[in-house]
């Protein structure tokens, strides 16, 4: 025991903590150096302006609460979508499994910008949905689906679904379904049953599928310039035209950084409130 | 005319073969696509034929922004850029070599056309272009077609780029004569654009405004020339009214390593035998006055240089001026 501590101080070192070593190295170099590098430009000499800039300026406080308002509501509608189709993957026949994971998958692996342009074609005044819906004789004037808010919600939970459905599937699968049946033996209606036994043990895939589609929906560029109205622009379209457009670096980094402050401030929350859900569970289980 | 290509495509190829000994290689950024192609016809095969010794090396999409970064972090990869009216003025000066007048020609340039730190390379235009189908047989007859959506109904497609022309043209279609247009009256031109903001469809790219136009999305588009005309086969044609002018101009990054390459390059791609070939492939029309009653006849009728009756300038000191207010409310303006 004693000549333990003799050894050299390395090599006390847990041995997994070396594997980490090309990781942190690859994070420092391609992700914190540029980030600091990011602020910097932000506050040139020192000056805050760009940040007073952006507070002060009504455009970009709109733009950063619609970011905020669409995000919430993709994920809300991601998560409502998402839950029953991880829980038909959860309990069914492998073939059907299958089928599933495919009709998933496939579209998680076209390019994005491939998928956005194709809602174009099916969504515009003269796509297909809108010359089906006119040809039964139910519309006379097309209907407004894309270039509004509802296009781009259509847009972005069709890319997020999978980063919704998988992490729900992982938890929900792992459910004993004898719990259900034994709730009803005790008496408890189906509806009864999925919300006081069902429902709380998937709650880690619930959080963990909201978080990541709302962190992911707050960086969206792409779907909502294509599918959505100017009314509808995103920060992420914001930061774009200061750089390329208006080259102005410093507040399209002040832009940045105030996303990625808002998204650590959002992570951070979800991070709490699952934190205060834990502990109450675990008292609740005490007092059981 | 910026977005060339899709965003983050980056198209890299040797023109020349490799063999020889190549002393200079000239990077050249451009807007890609057809337009690139063009010019790689036009400019840039006769250039190394006439010069062995160099290579040119062709990137796109060429970008402001890309070009202030590199200048700004010492390692300037491009030797020559193609830029719009917004850049290449006094004001970026920080950014870019001065053109040198010791080897480029600077009587051969239309007016206006060479100035201290860019040389047009060719002239454009946004036109008023419509589907045919839409208005059996009717033509519009002036901008305010545009904005008259009950003789002309459908949707409209329209650049969603402030110093694009779209607010020259509101003021135009609302009565302002085209030579008193500056200072723009920006509130007066937002007015206008207001009585169909909601019929209007926004492109950001050229791809975008073909396909509006072509797909019968929108009956009507404020597009690149170039753009209306490859939608002809789908019926789409130009009113020549009243157009808004634009050109393309080349710029030399500011501390390349290959200045005088560049700028002897710049020469031979302005004089009459390139700028003239280059108008066999897009309809665009010569910065070179040399070269403006040599165009091929391809496009013959439909070049900017052709009407230039109807031609609407765009101030563009006035815009390097007022460029970033006038954003900031036609973004403001846009989320409304």
């Amino acid at each position: 025991m004693g000549n333990r501590s003799a050894r050299p101080l390395l090599s006390r070192v847990p041995a997994a903590l070396w594997l980490l070593i090309p990781v942190l190295l690859f994070v420092a170099v391609f992700f914190l150096y540029p980030l600091l590098r990011l602020l910097m430009v932000s506050v040139p000499g020192g000056s805050f302006q760009f940040y007073e800039q952006i507070l002060t300026s009504p455009v970009f406080l709109r733009v950063i609460g619609e970011t905020f308002q669409t995000s919430l509501v993709v994920m809300l509608v991601t998560v409502l979508i998402a839950f029953p189709y991880a829980y038909a993957m959860a309990n069914c026949s492998r073939t059907t499994l299958l089928l599933l994971t495919i009709a998933l998958l496939i579209p998680f692996w076209v390019s994005l910008l491939l998928r956005s342009f194709s809602w174009i074609v099916l969504l515009q005044n003269s796509g297909l949905v809108n010359d089906m819906l006119r040809g039964l004789g139910l519309i006379d004037r097309p209907l407004r689906l894309i270039r509004t808010p509802l296009g781009v919600a259509i847009g972005m939970v069709h890319v997020l679904l999978p980063y919704a459905v998988l992490p729900l599937y992982t938890i929900l699968k792992k459910i004993d379904m004898r719990l259900m049946e034994a709730s009803s033996i005790c008496g408890a209606s189906w509806f009864h049953g999925f919300r006081r036994v069902y429902l709380p043990m998937t709650l880690p895939g619930i959080a963990a599928a909201a978080i990541l589609t709302f962190t992911l929906s707050l960086g969206f560029y792409i779907t909502p310039a294509l599918l959505g109205s100017p009314r509808d622009m995103m920060i992420a379209q914001m930061i774009a035209g200061q750089i390329q457009e208006q080259l102005n670096f410093g507040l399209g980094a002040a832009l940045a950084v105030v996303l990625i402050a808002l998204t650590a401030t959002a992570f951070g929350l979800f991070g709490l409130l699952q934190m205060v859900f834990a502990r109450r569970q675990a008292k609740r289980e005490q007092t059981a | 005319m910026k977005l060339g290509s899709l965003p983050g495509a980056l198209t890299i190829c040797l023109l020349a073969p490799s063999i020889g000994s190549a002393e200079t290689t000239l990077t050249i950024s451009s807007y890609g696509g057809g337009y690139q192609e063009a010019q790689s016809k036009a400019y840039f095969s006769p250039f190394i034929s006439a010069n062995p010794d160099v290579l040119i090396r062709e990137d796109s999409p060429s970008s402001n922004a890309k070009l202030k970064a590199m200048v700004e972090a010492g390692a300037v990869d491009w030797d020559i850029m193609v830029t719009d009216d917004t850049f290449g003025l006094d004001s970026d000066a920080a950014w870019l070599e001065p053109i040198d007048y010791t080897i480029v020609n600077r009587d051969k340039f239309l007016p206006g056309t060479a100035d201290t730190y860019r040389i047009a390379a060719d002239i454009e235009a946004t036109v008023l272009a419509y589907n045919a189908e839409d208005f059996a047989g009717q033509t519009p007859d002036g901008l305010a077609a545009f904005f008259d959506t009950e003789t002309w109904p459908g949707l409209r497609a329209a650049w969603k780029y402030a110093p694009g022309g779209l607010l020259e043209t509101a003021l135009v279609a609302d009565g302002v004569p085209a030579d008193q247009l500056y200072p723009l009256d920006v509130e007066r031109a937002l007015t206008k654009l207001d009585t169909i903001k909601d019929d209007i469809v926004w492109w950001e790219t050229g791809a975008q405004s073909e396909q509006l136009l072509s797909s019968g999305e929108a009956s009507m588009g404020l597009v690149w020339v170039s753009r209306a005309l490859s939608g002809a086969d789908k019926g789409i044609q130009i009113d020549w009214t009243e157009w808004t002018s634009q050109a393309a101009y080349w710029v030399v990054p500011k501390g390349t390593k290959n200045k005088d390459a560049a700028m002897k390059a710049l020469e031979f791609f302005t004089e009459p035998a390139q700028q003239i070939a280059f108008t066999e492939f897009m309809p665009y029309g010569p910065s070179n006055k040399n070269a403006v009653d040599g165009v091929l006849p391809n496009f013959k009728g439909n070049l900017p240089t052709d009407h230039l009756e109807g031609r609407i300038q765009i101030n563009a000191e006035w815009w390097a001026e007022n460029g970033a207010a006038v954003d900031q409310r036609f973004q403001e303006w846009l989320l409304q």
